[in-house]
């Protein structure tokens, strides 16, 4: 049996974006899960990249929201 | 994926039917007032995201809704006015910082992952072990994650905000930023990698 070259963690690295958009074709998409049922460091890499963006998104969401600045609004309304 | 609380908030609150509309196209003092009262807040919240400064994302919010005031007359009341308001914020956010770019920008190079000839990573990664839920209990850790993303140079730190926060599509992003699908793709990929990299010593 002829079994395909393994992708590179480099590899494996670029394509994440794609993966978890679901944009990788089908080939790419095996080699790109054969690596990471291998690879503790590409596995441990995806995860925090997961996380990375549920905390970016989380965090500017919370910002504390402020009530209507006055002095804001009525400079608005003299210019309209 | 969910809009923005920005988003949300103001598609709640806001008084949408076509009869507001047209009291804003009449010119209608009160109405104004209703809009400027009602939308500033979130506004200004999506303003702070993007300009570094309280008085240019003040200043955002203002001309933002000169130009919806200026553009009310094109405005098609089967779109959404507060979608409509907010793209018009984020362009003016943008524009400003068209405007402010004088300075060359730090490389991105540095918080990117490093490679072996072999394709391996020089420094194998080390799994996180809390959940991102847990991690955002910390408030600590919310406002670094917050600095973090003011650390990125703008020209990736804009694409993470429209694709990641914001939520525009590839698209709407590459028209937005006067580049191409593609670059924005790439830049979204490195910027993710960079914030990865500078929460690492914090997780």
């Amino acid at each position: 049996m002829n079994a395909r070259p393994t992708i590179t963690c480099r590899q494996l690295i670029d394509f994440i974006a794609d993966y978890l958009a679901g944009e990788l074709d089908e080939l790419s998409l095996s080699d790109f899960e054969r690596h990471l049922d291998r690879c503790r460091s590409c596995q441990a890499y995806l995860d925090s990249y997961r996380k990375t963006l549920r905390l970016a998104r989380s965090a500017a969401d919370d910002l504390p929201a402020s009530d209507v600045p006055e002095e804001l609004v009525r400079v608005i309304l003299s210019r309209i | 994926m969910t809009p923005s609380n920005d988003t949300r908030s103001m598609q709640m609150t806001m008084p949408e039917d076509r009869e507001f509309v047209a009291r804003l196209q009449l010119g209608d003092s009160n109405t104004f007032e209703t809009l400027v009262r009602t939308h500033t807040p979130a506004l200004l919240r999506t303003a702070r995201r993007f300009l570094r400064s309280e008085e240019d994302a003040r200043d955002a919010v203002q001309d933002a809704f000169l130009s919806l005031f200026k553009s009310i007359g094109k405005f098609e009341a089967n779109s959404q006015l507060s979608t409509w308001l907010h793209r018009i914020l984020i362009n003016c956010c943008l524009m400003k910082l068209r405007t402010q770019r004088r300075h060359p920008e730090e490389d991105i190079e540095r918080l990117l992952p490093r490679f072996q000839e072999d394709g391996h990573q020089v420094e194998p990664s080390i799994a996180w072990a809390d959940s991102a839920e847990t991690m955002l209990q910390r408030a600590e850790l919310r406002d670094i994650v917050r600095s973090s993303i003011g650390q990125l140079p703008d020209r990736y730190r804009l694409v993470l905000l429209l694709r990641d926060i914001e939520e525009l599509s590839t698209e709407e992003t590459a028209k937005l930023l006067h580049v191409t699908p593609n670059a924005v793709k790439v830049r979204l990929h490195r910027a993710r990698q960079a914030l990865r990299t500078l929460l690492d010593p914090y997780v």
